[in-house]
């Protein structure tokens, strides 16, 4: 039993209502032994990360709420010489503000941010101690507090979400969601939905008519699955693969009745892909 | 989901003592949330305080038993959160309240007297804080001095008329014209034109009527027929994610509602704004302000392969006819097809022609907030007009066929009954008419002289200036060809004094034009009445320092949204150094003006504040409705949010005005086919106001034409000025509000390598290559106006040959004699309409222009900036704010 996040991606709207309540949460607010006042600036314990995808005019952005991970397997805690980050019970870690001397005797500073996998833990120049999100345990403790994080409470469309890992509503959509970067086997406890897969796109036009190609069949194989995808154009000539795979090779062929059947060739998932304009004659 | 809380106590296993259950160890107030101003708030904000510190800002979290409407259609329920829609804005006002841009006493500019005023230091010479006493000796002072050197007041420009913040007595900024009313000596009040929907205001009114909306179609019941039947929903540079959230807030469940119900997602615009981003299923770039000839070449198809809606055409509109000649080019020869259009807009004929289709054959609405380059750009009457045209071809009302706004303003925008289920008495009588918040919307009768508010500059700098229209936006159709002038009269002296309460000019439009005026020997006082040292207050004689909703007991009134409601609040802290409310101020300034001028009545304007906000509380509803004693509500400090109708009371509601359970007002008019306000009540392709009182002028024909003008890609000048400017309302900001919120500046100015955080220019990254520039560079934009700095983001969000910067940001000029500033202020490069005319012509549409019009972009080096104007990069700068107030306070004259 612990306390998750959950995020879901595709819902993210980047407003950074989250990343202003929690400075509202922490900037001069002093909530020991949870946490000390957050520095005025500079410092993002959840921030919002940006991912620009595909080409004009096919471009969707999404948006990566990134707080603590409060990993179970947290690389931080393993790291701190002075035993200052803890894990409790239900799962959050925490940097014990009193204990932490931000290793100061170190010239490198805190060992904590250089274990991080996620860049999450932020130095604090002024008190001389890393800091991080807490989860707004002081607020999840505290019985009469009715709102839950405050980043949960600033999301305008629920995009994060937070609760128990067993109750059975948030471990549907654990099921359904992945973590970021697993291969560091840090066991977040921070997951995420819709996380983007890549996309490739285009447009069928007729040149000489100067005429979008709507219902022309687009296939595309993955050439290490041997699935075939099928999409058809839309009455602008766009064809969409949407949640295809990382890193595969995709042949992508266009057939449409009177027009030649167009072998477009094979395209790595390395990234999202905007095929652009492409002229299909008679 | 509300997930219930740990049992476990404490951070760890040394856990701290856990807090009874007892009452929260901090006060809880509602305070007003947004910063659209004229009394009205969104939802309040929740704010807990303890010993005279800000603890936290939270979205006000609606009482148990409060309901939100729901609306129920074959695609499923739809509703909205139980709460107010947290917005960046609302939760980081605490940045706005201790900001080291406050102004924290009065402060005069050192070499200002009333006897040597060195207008030509204003912008340039620092500051000195003087007492409260001495500030308003000045001010009766150099009243008494225009009255006694001209004869009247009426040389007193009183700018008090914008946004600003939104508590319901003291932060609202127009008391200036209730003080020069009761004086009694006249003023020049300046008449905010309606500058997010000038487009629809100076053109599309004259189409389709729709006065008290600003020119676009009633809303009533709109958002069920769409949600009901709609199948294609174009976003025409409408941005609601980020437009409507410091005015009405976010409006994200309204976006998720419409791809809840499958409705695709369209968008047309020069930019892929914010919610296109997340939103749109299509984007189709169009350079700024061409929509016009977009709408054009829709309407070629349309024509051409028979794809509009001819029964609508004849049975609801006039005067189509003349149109079909201008679209097929019989009038001027040049036909208007998809090719045409391609040059202009640069959108690909064939996209053209398959969005033309597309709207025939699916049912389809155009969703708009305010704003978008097509709507405030030069000319903007074009596309407004057109825009109505090609609606009007597609049966605008037909069940999925509508004008959607996602303003959801409870009242504003509509003729019967709400946009969304609000019961009909909580719509008319939660709040009443507040006469103080005319100023901002309607011509006052004489002694107040008008002068619209685009054309300040030009009435000072070059008088005199004749106009149509007052600008007024609570005015008719008929006040388009009503001709205005300023001075009045020959012989009038013209500006000599300024009352800015507004502080934001310069970052409006016509930026540069106006410091000119500022500047000008002829302008003998500036006095700016503002919380902070921004913008216009740089080139004030005289500073006096607001405060914000936080240091003063007040009034939220929520009605901004379809949320409507109510809430007392208390101070939170004690006012910022010697701050005070304008109301405070304005009462202070009325009282030494009633003993000057032995005028007692002067008082009656500015009575306690006690009396104006219990006489306000006895006329609404809450006080009738729940019968809660004036002492009673405030003491209590009760929380009144009013409940929405169920959706089946919503619809025996709409039955009793008329309405079916998903018919709209447009709905009624599409079966009607009349009732407009429009002369002949139906929509005229053919305006018949225009014929009759401007039937040859070639701007604003009786029938809309297309006229290529200067601000064009087409244009002569884009040769010089090779990219056009899209510039939007801000997503950080509302307008120039929120430009001290230091959170949200660090999260999305680009720094430059000088270390100064720049706002950000998107440029395409086929342009940045042109242009040698990456992400993070710092560019001058410009045109014959001047110049401004913006940090460079490369981003695929845009449409090549286009940038894109938010309108709104604080200014910091480098030279105000060069006309350069760091601050990115981009509205300090936009021309007055006087632009369009030869000198001494009627300026027959005195529209704003903000975005859609040429500048060119270059590099710079900051290097040889900071040798050629060392004084502005060694100003005392916070790393993320920018000049902080300390800045200017200097006996200095530079």
């Amino acid at each position: 039993m612990g306390k998750v996040f959950v995020i879901d991606v595709e819902k993210c709207i980047g407003c950074l209502s989250c990343v202003v309540a929690c400075k509202d949460e922490f900037v001069t607010n002093d909530w020991t032994p949870y946490s000390k006042p957050q520095p005025e600036y500079g410092a993002f314990w959840i921030r919002v990360d940006a991912q620009e995808r595909g080409t004009t005019p096919k471009v969707k952005v999404t948006y990566t709420p990134v707080p603590c991970m409060h990993c179970d397997n947290a690389p931080c805690i393993k790291a701190c010489p002075v035993n200052a980050i803890t894990k409790r019970a239900d799962g959050i870690v925490l940097i014990e503000p009193d204990i932490c001397n931000g290793c100061k005797s170190l010239d490198a500073g805190p060992l904590c941010m250089k274990a991080c996998p996620y860049d999450v833990i932020y130095f604090n120049d002024q008190l001389g101690i890393a800091q991080k999100c807490t989860f707004c345990a002081h607020l999840l403790d505290d019985p009469n507090w009715r709102y839950g994080p405050r980043c949960y409470d600033a999301c305008p469309i629920e995009a994060i979400i937070y609760g128990e890992e067993n109750d059975p509503k948030i471990r549907e959509l654990i099921n359904r969601a992945k973590t970021l970067y697993p291969e560091y086997n840090a066991q977040p406890r921070v997951y995420y939905l819709n996380l983007p897969q890549p996309f490739i796109t285009g447009s069928l036009v007729d040149p000489d008519l100067k005429e979008a190609i709507a219902n022309a069949k687009v296939t595309a194989i993955d050439l290490y699955t041997s699935e075939k995808l099928e999409a058809y154009t839309d009455e602008f000539g766009d064809f969409w693969f949407k949640n295809l795979k990382w890193n595969h090779r995709y042949l992508v062929e266009i057939e449409k009745e009177g027009y030649k059947k167009k072998t477009l060739g094979i395209y790595i998932t390395n990234r999202d892909l905007n095929l652009q304009i492409i002229n299909l004659r008679r | 989901m509300e997930i219930k809380s740990s049992q476990q106590k404490g951070p760890s296993s040394n856990s701290p003592q856990s807090k009874a259950e007892t009452d929260p160890p901090y006060r809880v107030e509602h305070l007003p949330s947004g910063l659209g101003g004229f009394c009205y708030s969104p939802p309040p904000m929740e704010v807990h305080v303890k010993d005279n510190h800000i603890v936290r800002i939270l979205p006000c979290h609606f009482p148990e038993e409060t309901r939100v409407w729901e609306i129920k259609t074959d695609r499923g329920l739809f509703t909205r959160p139980k709460k107010a829609v947290p917005h960046p804005l609302m939760l980081a006002y605490r940045n706005r309240v201790y900001a080291p841009t406050r102004v924290k006493y009065p402060m005069k500019r050192v070499d200002w007297s009333p006897d040597n005023p060195n207008p030509q230091n204003r912008g340039k010479s620092g500051y000195v804080r003087i007492s409260w006493d001495e500030a308003i000796d000045i001010i009766v002072k150099m009243i008494k001095r225009i009255k006694e050197k001209y004869g009247d007041c009426t040389p007193i420009l009183v700018q008090g008329d914008g946004h600003g913040q939104s508590g319901f007595l003291h932060t609202m900024h127009f008391y200036g014209h209730m003080l020069f009313d009761k004086l009694g000596f006249g003023w020049t009040q300046q008449i905010r034109n309606p500058d997010s929907w000038e487009g629809y205001y100076w053109g599309a009114k004259l189409v389709w009527g729709f006065d008290p909306t600003l020119g676009e179609p009633y809303t009533d019941g709109v958002w069920e027929n769409v949600l009901q039947h709609g199948e294609v929903v174009i976003f025409s540079g409408c941005d609601p994610e980020t437009t409507a959230a410091g005015f009405s807030s976010h409006a994200t469940h309204l976006c998720e509602a419409l791809k809840k119900a499958g409705i695709k997602i369209i968008a047309i615009s020069p930019d892929l704004n914010y919610s296109e981003a997340v939103w749109a299923d299509k984007w189709i770039p169009i350079n700024p302000n061409t929509d016009a000839a977009l709408y054009l070449a829709l309407a070629y198809v349309w024509i051409k392969e028979n794809l509009y809606d001819k029964d609508y055409v004849q049975r609801c509109c006039i005067g189509f006819e003349g149109f079909m000649k201008h679209v097929l080019g019989e009038d001027d020869g040049v036909p208007k097809t998809p090719e045409w259009a391609e040059k202009i807009t640069g959108v690909p004929a064939w996209e053209i022609k398959a969005l033309a289709r597309v709207w025939a054959s699916k049912k389809t609405s155009l969703a708009v907030v305010y704003g978008g380059s097509k709507i405030r750009g030069p000319y903007s009457h074009i596309p407004g007009r057109m825009e109505a045209y090609a609606l009007a071809m597609q049966g605008l009302g037909k069940d999925g066929r509508q004008f959607l706004r996602f303003w959801i303003s409870s009242r504003l925008n509509v003729k019967d009954i709400a946009p969304l289920p609000v019961y009909p008495d909580v719509l008319t009588e939660a709040r009443t008419y507040i006469p103080r918040t005319a100023y901002a919307f309607k011509v006052q009768p004489p002694p107040a002289i008008p002068l619209i508010k685009t054309l300040v500059p030009d009435a000072i700098l070059n008088p005199p200036v004749t106009w149509w229209c007052s600008g007024a936006q609570m005015n008719t159709m008929q006040d388009l060809f009503v001709k205005y002038r300023y001075p009045p009269v020959d012989g009038h002296a013209g500006i000599r004094m300024i009352w800015n309460e507004n502080g934001c000019y310069t970052t409006c439009w016509h930026g540069y034009q106006f410091i000119e005026a500022l500047r000008s020997p002829k302008i003998e006082f500036h006095l700016v009445i503002h919380p902070w040292f921004e913008n216009d207050a740089l080139f004030a004689d005289l500073i006096l320092p607001g405060l914000t909703d936080f240091e003063v007991d007040d009034l939220v009134v929520s009605a901004r949204s379809e949320i409507i409601g109510l809430v007392y609040h208390e101070r939170i802290i004690e006012p910022i150094g010697e701050s005070k409310s304008d109301y405070e101020i304005h009462r202070m300034i009325a009282e030494r003006l009633a003993k000057e001028f032995n005028k007692p009545e002067l008082l009656q304007a500015f009575p306690e504040p006690e009396v104006v906000l219990k006489e306000f509380y006895e006329k609404t509803l809450a006080y009738r409705k729940y019968g809660i004693s004036w002492e009673e509500f405030k003491k209590s400090k009760k929380l009144i949010i009013y409940s929405h109708p169920s959706w089946e009371e919503w619809v025996e509601i709409k039955k009793r005005y008329g309405y079916e359970a998903y018919d709209c007002f447009m709905g009624k008019f599409y079966k009607n086919g009349s009732g407009l306000e429009t002369p002949s009540s139906k929509i005229e392709f053919q305006s018949q106001l225009a014929l009759k009182h401007a039937p040859n002028d070639p701007e604003r024909p009786p029938i809309a034409k297309w006229i290529e003008h200067h601000e064009l890609p087409t244009s002569a000048k884009s040769q010089k000025y090779p990219f056009l400017l899209c510039s939007n309302h801000p997503r950080y900001r509302f307008h120039s509000q929120g430009d001290e919120i230091m959170w949200l500046r660090e999260a999305y100015r680009v720094k430059g390598e000088d270390g100064y955080l720049y706002e950000a220019v998107w440029i395409h990254p086929s342009d940045a290559e042109r242009l040698g520039v990456k992400t993070g560079d710092v560019v001058m934009i410009y045109n014959d106006l001047g110049s401004v700095l913006a940090g460079v983001l490369v981003t695929e969000k845009i449409k090549p040959g286009v940038i894109s910067i938010d309108h709104g940001a604080r200014l910091d000029p480098l030279s105000v004699e060069d006309r350069i500033d760091r601050g990115g202020a981009i509205d300090l490069l936009t021309p007055t309409p006087s632009f369009k005319y030869k000198r001494g012509e009627e300026i027959r549409v005195p529209e704003q222009v903000c975005s859609g019009f040429l500048v060119g972009v270059k590099k710079v080096d900051l290097e040889e900036l900071k040798k050629k104007y060392p004084q502005a990069f060694t100003r005392k700068m916070h790393p993320i704010m920018g000049p902080v107030t300390e800045a200017y306070l200097t006996e200095e004259v530079r």
